[in-house]
């Protein structure tokens, strides 16, 4: 070993306290940093509430024809499905599962035709044709005496 | 009198000129005269006209639902010149993607990203996602039906993303649906993250491509060999002349095309009723048509697969050139992607739905 590997006493002692600094420092700038970071990412996310549920008076049952269907919509414009078997009442949402555009239902064909990437859904809402990877949502339905209640996200 | 205005300046910017003057008389190979191998410079300065003309229409553009319509209907039928403004913005912003693919072709061609200029091959490719997500954030703006349902089906593509896709919907939206937080976020992105993140990429891309200097090549079937003397020619003034003059008439092409195809407003945005025919803009047409060819997930992940190749292209190149040396694979790798957007773009574009 030569004279010049060995290092002075007091320069390991600085060493190990200029490295407990060293990483105190970074740590402290690691977490104070970090949770700015973090504070700002939620603040960016912003608040990705749900929106309300609100009950729509949609029809009476008289209008929609058992063993068949009607469509309808609310106020503000939206379309939704309405199937009914006998007392049994079911709404559909008219938002394409796939990316989110606005199905119309073809009388014609009987079925729902997404217009964005050419996708068609059967009269229960199933997907027949094209992208879409699950059914149309169906919104809970309530029956009071002869009206039909649909609870859909508010506009 | 001159002299006397140089050293005032030269005392209060205590700069050594003679630095400029070696940084600008960068040699360019001879090759550069040719108008498509300084593709770059064109997408530079359509960048300064969408600058200038983006900001002119922020003077009257209003990021909000119920008035960004009526705002952009405004610029366009009652401000002097409006739809002159709107038009140069959305010509030069066209002419920037066709340039930007055609320079990344040359490259791609020329084998140009090959080492040591991966790195810039990897910002270029980061230069085109911004200028893309220019396009996308731009085009949600006006708020007309073609152009709100682009928007749905776009960050509704985000959320499709494996993971992290919700986080990556959700931050573009600004709330588990589009509303008036996602018009606001498309505005920041397009007027001031995009942009300030296109100026740092091109100042490292510009940096990068003089400190490597311009890649040469040598044409021996012309007679062409590394000891000719005019091998290079100076930056300055000869290429500045050459982009300057590629300006001039860039300027002319987009004003020239912004009075002959005016440009539309359509039908305001309708949440209720998606338009029968819903388009992208033909830039996202392979996407668009390669998700109605695959089921969901496959298309996003393979899309996602596709644009990863692009990035990771040098290091993919140099693994097949040792595999197959000097056969030159990727060319035709190259040509075979370029007939597949081609040919995506064209059945998009043709097919009525
Ligand atoms: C760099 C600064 C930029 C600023 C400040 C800016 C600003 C704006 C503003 C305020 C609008 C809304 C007005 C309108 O809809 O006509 C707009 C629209 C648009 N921008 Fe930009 N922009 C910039 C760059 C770009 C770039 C680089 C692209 C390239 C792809 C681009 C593409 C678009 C598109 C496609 C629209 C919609 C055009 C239309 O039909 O009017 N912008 N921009
Ligand atoms: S959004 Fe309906 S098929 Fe794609």
């Amino acid at each position: 070993m030569s004279a010049s590997e060995i290092t002075p006493i007091d320069k390991v002692t600085l060493g190990r306290r200029g490295a407990m600094a060293t990483i105190a420092m970074a740590a402290g700038i690691v977490v104070s940093y970090g949770t700015a970071a973090i504070y700002g990412l939620r603040f960016l996310f912003g608040r990705q509430k749900p929106p309300r549920m609100v009950q729509v008076l949609s029809a009476a049952l008289t209008e929609v024809p058992d063993g068949g269907s009607r469509l309808a919509q609310d106020l503000s414009g939206r379309k939704f499905l309405l199937v009914r078997s006998g007392g049994n009442v079911s709404a559909f949402s008219t938002t394409c599962t796939h990316l989110g555009c606005q199905v119309h239902w073809k009388t014609e064909d009987k079925a729902f035709i997404c217009p964005c990437h050419d996708a068609v859904f059967d009269a229960n809402g199933n997907p027949v044709e094209g992208p879409p990877p699950i059914p149309l949502a169906r919104y809970p339905v309530e029956v009071r005496g002869s009206n039909i209640f649909v609870s859909m996200p508010e506009a | 009198m001159a002299d006397r205005i140089l050293n005032w300046v030269s005392e209060r910017i205590p700069f050594d000129w003679d630095n400029l003057k070696h940084f600008t008389s960068e040699p360019i190979p001879r090759h550069m005269h040719k108008w498509w191998f300084c593709l770059g410079g064109t997408p530079l300065y359509l960048f300064m006209i969408q600058l200038v003309s983006g900001i002119a229409l922020t003077f009257y553009f209003v990021p909000d639902p119920s008035k960004a319509y009526e705002s952009v209907r405004y610029i366009t039928e009652e401000v002097p010149f409006g739809w002159w403004v709107r038009g140069i913005h959305r010509w030069s912003g066209e002419l920037m993607v066709v340039s930007v693919i055609l320079h990344m072709m040359r490259v791609f061609f020329t084998a140009a990203y090959r080492r040591p200029r991966e790195i810039n091959w990897l910002i270029g490719m980061a230069l085109l996602i911004t200028v893309f997500t220019f396009g996308f954030s731009g085009y949600s703006l006006i708020y007309n039906q073609v152009s709100y349902w682009a928007t749905v089906v776009g960050t509704n593509m985000a959320a499709a993303v494996p993971f992290v896709g919700e986080y990556m919907a959700g931050y573009l939206r600004g709330g588990p649906v589009i509303s008036a937080n996602t018009l606001t976020r498309m505005y920041v992105l397009h007027i001031g993250v995009l942009p300030t993140a296109a100026f740092g990429l091109l100042a490292l891309h510009i940096f990068l491509i003089r400190i490597h200097g311009v890649s040469e090549f040598i044409d021996t079937s012309h007679g062409e060999s590394r000891d000719d003397e005019d091998r290079f020619f100076p930056f300055f003034p000869d290429h500045l002349l050459t982009e300057i003059a590629i300006g001039i008439f860039l300027i002319f092409l987009v004003s020239q095309l912004a009075i002959i195809f005016p440009v539309q407003i359509g039908e305001p945005a309708n949440p209720a009723v998606t338009p029968e025919h819903i388009k992208p803009e033909w830039y996202f047409y392979p996407v668009f048509r390669w998700l109605k060819l695959f089921s969901f997930q496959t298309g996003i992940v393979s899309t996602i697969g596709i644009v990863m190749v692009m990035f990771a292209w040098p290091w993919v190149d140099a693994s097949i050139e040792r595999r197959f040396p000097g056969r030159e694979v990727s060319v035709f790798i190259g040509i075979a992607a370029v007939v597949a957007m081609v040919v995506l773009v064209l059945i998009e574009g043709l097919s009525g739905h």
